[in-house]
């Protein structure tokens, strides 16, 4: 009964709060309220109402605290006993079956580790600190330009640039700028076979700035780099061993480099952190007077003053380099600079962002078919655990005891799955990164870090919850029904067979989409490394690209390059040689990018698809040397000099574009002219060649129209104002020459030229199908995983589904169907499931096979051959599985199961 | 059972009818005892688990905002338990009354 007075009271909100902590014990809730009242009453009679209420609320604290407290200690010890209770029940369950436990902790930890492993290496890559004290402060420097830079290529700067940035940055900006260049030099000494190795040269202060040091000896010092001094050159720790033996005897003893006699000065320590992972390093000297801002390749690393944000150190940056490249000659418009942290730098040159996403993606959907293998085991062991639901029910246990009683069966899998998976990469992840050190650069580490147990405990509990989902909504409704009468049992062993087809479809489903995607990987992969169907000669062949020296008309580029590879002929190693220059070609709609196009004859210059997409100005010899086939007409030849008519080798796929309704073959006659800034030249097409493939991982082997001029006869001016190098090619018996060798053919003919590093066109291909071939292999790995996952999943789904059926297998025996009915009768739902989930997957993969292809992920598309292989796996894989269990069931004796029943 | 609730016990003996659980402290008040409410409302809830103490609810009234008083007394056991540590403290002082006098 309630009796509202009308007088004063107090804050009604501390009476409530009050109210609901005050324990049902003998004091009583009402009787301490009604004693708490009189006194205040009291109070506010005397000293007022500000002095009572504070009074009031005192007490409600002092009073309703403890109380509290004690609360919240009952109800957690409440919660925890049942907790502990549905725990022991659980693992005195679990250890009944210790097969499920094995099959089920060990596929789980097998997808957990996997996204553990997918987690370290994204976060190593991406996330994980940089080894150097100053890292967190530490830019990378460089040129930008919104057109003339592809994408993904990072340019450096010159080195004229950087000498200018050090001394033209406003003070208090960068605390110092250091550069390095890489570069692949020959090495002679009398202990190991010449070889060509990994160098880097270096600024005065390079060494100090990335905390490098000398095992003996010394780094490369600033004295090192002034004119004059003697050539000097600090080994790696491998090197050393491998070039000295390990030699105390080594600093002040000389290194053939590049041809030249270099003082070894020191040895850097084997755990020396360098960028580049470079085998030498050597002095890099100041730029000479006839340095030009376009000669890039340096890069410069900044480290910024303290308090200075990266936006104003790029801010600066910028202001001070467009002003020196807008008065560059030799520049075009729109040249600046900028500054990029290191750690983004480098996190861009170690993953590739949709290569780490399809990594993360393809471990969870391994992660995923594991938990669906181990729900359907869960599902059937529910099942199993029917009446003790029922009873628990019936006993008072409300839905959520009964949910989290077999929630806590996939909460002890998951964690201990979770859990091994964790311990597994933890242990291997050492041997691992041992086992990799050479491939991966020496600056990245791989920590388990709070992010990586994030991500593991984050997918390990999400696992947790799926994995518990279904067979929770199982126990619930078995709870609900009551299932201590057997028909609601019964009902229940149906709709479990309902959920497992459910999950077993899924496996199957995911299986069929990875087995897919890796065969088509493994298609793209094979087709990738044929590099014969390219259409040129890739074996043998070397190279380098010279610079040219720019803003010297009286250079005569043509005739240069015409004579360059003939100095190249007189060293008696060299076969066959051939130079070549990049034309930047461009339709009429986008005039001031390129060359335009012009078919002899016409006013407009072509645009759109017409116009061949390349145009490599050649030599003679450079169709021999590269065996590009001439399929009419004839090559280019030292005839086409500078007094005969200008002639053009157009590849097929060029004339097709150019002359759509004519036979390429009979293009040989025509006219092309080439124009830039008003000036034309045409050539008359005295050949055409074979197609080209330039990417071999290109889809559809798109190959790349050309054209082929003269070289003799392009004048400069069609190659635009940033002039292109020069390629030089050449194919040698034996080994290939020096860089030495070949910057002093080079400069026979074009003194003061620049060479840049050696190439090799097998070298180039192969790097560039390297992705491929890692993706190809993690999906083929991953794709034998998951079907070893599947292959378990059908197994345990058929078992559970011909163990539950084992009487009316012996009803049925012994009312005289003959074994073949009733393996028909067992295993034609199963195969219905099976040919859904086949029909369902096979079109999951070529959706799938077509957005990862979009995303740029090469898997290839999904064809027939790959999914009826992946459909007759999943056969095979069901009817291995169900092999065993149905041998049993059909030696059951049809007399005991009939007194069973 | 602690010195507390003996103490406790004996108060609500000693006010027979009207013992409150503000009756009981001031009464403890009066001999020196002073004692905080937080630990006279827990160790009636303990009394009261223990069974020593009994108690009666009066109606809900205006002078009490409408809120109910518990009016406790001793139970048979409550009632063992006070003359046993009488019995108890007797005996002792008998002995001790040599050297305390």
């Amino acid at each position: 009964m309630s009796h509202r007075p009308g007088g004063p009271r107090p804050p009604h909100r501390l009476t409530s709060l009050l109210a609901r902590v005050i324990p049902d014990g003998a004091a009583g809730a009402s009787s301490v309220l009604g004693d708490l009242y009189e006194e205040y009453l009291h109070l506010r009679e005397r000293r007022g109402r500000v002095a009572a209420d504070l009074w009031y609320a005192a007490q409600v604290f002092a009073l309703g605290l403890p109380w509290a407290f004690g609360a919240v200690r009952r109800a957690l010890s409440e919660i925890l006993g049942g907790l502990r209770l549905d725990l022991r029940s659980s693992l005195r369950g679990l250890r009944r079956q210790p097969a499920l436990i094995a099959v089920s902790v060990l596929s789980l930890s097998l997808g957990s580790g996997l996204v553990t492993a997918a987690a370290t290496m994204v976060n190593g890559a991406w996330y994980a600190p940089l080894p150097w004290t100053a890292a967190e402060r530490m830019v990378d420097l460089a040129d930008t330009h919104p057109t003339e830079i592809p994408p993904g290529f990072t340019p450096g700067t010159s080195l004229r640039a950087f000498q200018r940035w050090r001394t033209d940055l406003p003070q208090g900006v960068f605390e110092r700028l250091e550069a390095h260049m890489r570069a692949w030099v020959p090495i002679r000494t009398g202990e190991m076979a010449p070889s060509t190795v990994r160098a880097v040269r270096v600024s005065g202060g390079y060494g100090d700035l990335l905390e490098l040091e000398a095992s003996t000896g010394r780094l490369v010092s600033p004295a090192d780099l002034e004119p004059g001094a003697d050539p000097v050159v600090v080994l790696s720790d491998g090197l050393w061993r491998a070039a000295f033996g390990e030699s105390p005897d080594a600093i002040g003893r000389t290194l053939d480099v590049d041809g030249v006699g270099h003082t070894v000065i020191g040895v850097l320590r084997p755990d020396a952190r360098t960028l580049e992972d470079a085998e030498l390093l050597l002095p890099l000297s100041p730029a000479g007077p006839e340095a030009t801002y376009a000669q890039r390749g340096v890069q410069v690393l900044g480290v910024l003053a303290e308090g200075v944000s990266v936006e104003a150190a790029d801010a600066a940056l910028a202001s001070l380099a467009s002003g020196l490249y807008a008065d560059a000659e030799e520049l075009t418009a729109g040249w600046s600079a900028s500054a990029t942290p290191l750690r983004t730098v480098l996190a861009r040159r170690g993953v590739h962002p949709m290569g780490a996403v399809a990594l993360v993606l393809l471990c969870l959907v391994v992660l995923l078919v594991a938990a669906l293998n181990l729900a359907s085991l869960l599902l059937a062991r529910t099942t199993g655990r029917a009446r003790e639901f029922g009873v628990r029910a019936a006993l008072g246990a409300g839905t959520a005891r009964v949910a989290r009683a077999s929630l806590m069966d996939g909460l002890i899998l998951a964690g201990a799955g979770g859990a091994l998976g964790l311990a597994v990469v933890v242990f291997a992840r050492d041997a691992a990164v041992a086992r990799f050190a050479a491939e991966m650069p020496s600056w990245a580490s791989f920590p388990i870090d709070l992010r990586v147990l994030v991500a593991t405990v984050l997918g390990t509990t999400l696992t947790a919850l799926l994995v518990g989902l279904l067979p929770v909504l199982r126990a619930v409704a078995i709870g609900r029904a009551s299932g201590i009468a057997r028909s609601a049992v019964g009902q229940s062993v149906r709709s479990s067979s309902r959920g497992q087809n459910l999950l077993l479809g899924g496996q199957i489903v995911l299986a069929l989409a990875l087995v897919a995607a890796s065969a088509g990987a493994l298609r793209t992969f094979s087709r990738v490394s044929d590099f014969d169907r390219l259409g040129y000669r890739w074996e043998g062949l070397t190279g380098v690209v010279v610079s040219p020296v720019p803003g010297e008309e009286a250079w005569e580029t043509a005739r240069a390059a015409g004579t360059l590879d003939r100095t190249a002929a007189q060293d008696p190693r060299v076969q066959t040689h051939a130079t070549a220059r990049s034309l930047r070609l461009a339709g009429a709609d986008r005039a001031g990018e390129g060359t335009l196009v012009r078919i002899g004859g016409l006013t407009e210059a072509l645009s759109g698809s017409g116009v061949p997409s390349a145009s490599l100005a050649v030599g003679p010899g450079y169709f021999g040397l590269n065996e590009i086939p001439i399929l009419a007409g004839r090559a280019i030849t030292e005839a086409d000099g500078e007094a005969a008519p200008p002639a053009a080798v157009i590849s097929t796929d060029a004339a097709r574009a150019m002359w759509p309704d004519r036979a390429p073959e009979s293009v040989v006659g025509e006219l092309v002219e080439l124009e830039r800034d008003g000036r034309r030249t045409a050539f008359t097409v005295v050949g055409v060649s074979g197609p080209v493939i330039l990417d071999p991982t290109a889809a559809g082997d798109r190959t790349v129209p050309r054209i082929y001029p003269s070289i003799l006869q392009t004048p400069d001016v069609l190659y635009g104002n940033a002039a292109s190098g020069i390629q030089l090619q050449v194919s040698t018996a034996g080994a290939p020459p020096t860089l030495q060798e070949w910057t002093a053919w080079v400069n026979e003919v074009l003194p003061g030229a620049q060479v840049s590093e050696v190439f090799e066109v097998e070298g180039i291909l192969r790097q560039w199908v390297q992705p491929i071939v890692v993706i190809g292999s993690v999906l083929g790995v991953l794709a034998m995983l998951v079907l070893a996952l599947v292959a378990i999943g059908i197994y345990g789904t058929v078992s559970y589904r011909i163990a539950s059926t084992r009487r009316e297998i012996g009803i049925r025996l012994a009312l005289g169907a003959d074994a073949r009915q009733v393996v028909g009768a067992v295993l034609r739902p199963i195969a219905r499931v099976v040919v859904a989930a086949v029909v369902l997957g096979g079109l999951f993969a070529l959706a799938s096979g077509r957005v990862l292809a979009a995303g740029g992920i090469p898997v290839g598309p999904g064809d027939a051959v790959t999914l009826a292989l992946g459909a007759i796996l999943m056969f095979g894989a069901a009817a291995g599985a169900s092999w065993g269990p149905l041998r049993r069931a059909l030696a059951i004796d049809p007399s005991q199961s009939l007194r069973e029943e | 059972m602690g010195e507390l609730e003996h103490l406790i016990l004996l108060a609500i003996a000693a006010l027979d009818a009207n013992a409150s659980a503000l009756g009981i402290r001031r009464r403890l008040d009066a001999e020196g005892r002073g004692i905080t409410r937080g630990a006279l409302y827990r160790s009636l809830d303990r009394l009261g688990e223990k069974g020593l103490i009994v108690w009666e609810v009066e109606e809900p009234a205006a002078d009490r905002g409408g809120h109910v008083r518990r009016v406790y007394g001793l139970s048979p056991e409550g009632l063992d338990a006070i003359r046993e540590r009488r019995a108890t403290l007797e005996r002792l002082w008998a002995e001790a009354a040599e050297v305390v006098r």
